[in-house]
């Protein structure tokens, strides 16, 4: 590649570092700036996570209710086993 | 406002973090998207976009990056989506070509439109961007973003969800195929 060529391309190649960046123009700004007050009449009251946290501590209620039910029956039928057991060997005492 | 307080100020629906995030934002986002799509309405429509997924997706962003991150990120897809779907309707636009030695005749895009761009080499920077239309998707925006938007190596990979050297490998391979079409335009018409 001769040199004159080889310059060429090497300069075109930084053409674009003087280049000088756009800004947004005030209209775009103006734009976002409503769309940053739609966004926020229609942003919920309650964040997902917020409703997510809310739904888990539900399921965790029922479920330790649930379980309070069972292990509350299972006792119950245990005690009835052993007043059940205690009054046959009575009736076979007497 | 640190990153991390203006994701925390979105989340709890901060008035003030919404035009914040605007002021401090809005140029970057603008820049970086004109910098990839090269055309100002879709620059402007994309920015817009980019603004109403950071407000309504807040709550998705985890924190593992920066804010300014994931919105480039946000930014980047934007972008992607829309030269996949200019390329899938072929639209037509304001073009001039060129010839490239032994190929076919190349449409590039004329209208680089950056409203304030002030260049002493304005020619040759029309050719380097025609050159750049020309490179595949994710090496032209890698270049784009390096060269134009000044982020560094590391930066892009984040911002593309990437590694350091792939980053590296899209930019070197980039250049390379850059310098191989600037010579044939250079055989062309010299």
């Amino acid at each position: 590649m001769d040199t004159q060529k080889e310059q060429w391309i090497e300069e075109t190649m930084n053409s674009l570092d003087g280049l000088r960046f756009t800004r947004a123009s005030e209209a775009l700004r103006e734009r976002l700036l409503v769309l940053a007050e739609e966004v926020k009449t229609i942003r919920p009251l309650v964040t997902r996570r917020t409703l997510w946290m809310t739904a888990a501590s539900v399921v965790l209620i029922i479920m330790v209710n649930i379980s309070t039910v069972i292990s509350a029956q299972r006792k119950s039928l245990q005690s009835e086993e052993l007043d059940s057991s205690y009054f046959s060997y009575m009736n076979q005492q007497l | 406002m640190t990153d991390n307080a203006a994701a925390e100020a979105l989340r709890s629906g901060d008035p003030r973090a919404f035009t914040l995030l605007v002021d401090q934002y809005a140029d970057s986002i603008y820049r970086l998207v004109m910098s990839i799509v090269q055309h100002q309405e879709e620059a402007e429509d994309i920015t817009q976009e980019v603004f109403t997924t950071v407000f309504t997706s807040i709550g998705k962003f985890k924190g593992d990056s920066l804010l300014s991150t994931w919105m480039y990120r946000i930014a980047v897809n934007k972008c992607q989506e829309m030269l996949r779907k200019q390329s899938r309707q072929k639209r037509s636009g304001k073009h001039v070509s060129y010839d490239l030695a032994g190929q076919h005749h190349v449409a590039v895009q004329s209208a680089y439109m950056h409203p304030q761009q002030e260049l002493e080499n304005n020619e040759r920077a029309q050719i380097l961007i025609g050159a750049l239309n020309q490179l595949p998707e994710q090496q032209r925006i890698a270049f784009t973003m390096h060269k134009i938007d000044g982020f560094s190596y590391e930066e892009i990979a984040e911002i593309l969800d990437t590694s350091l050297s792939a980053v590296e490998s899209l930019i070197f391979r980039g250049r390379k195929q850059l310098k191989l079409l600037l010579a044939t335009y250079y055989d062309e018409h010299y």
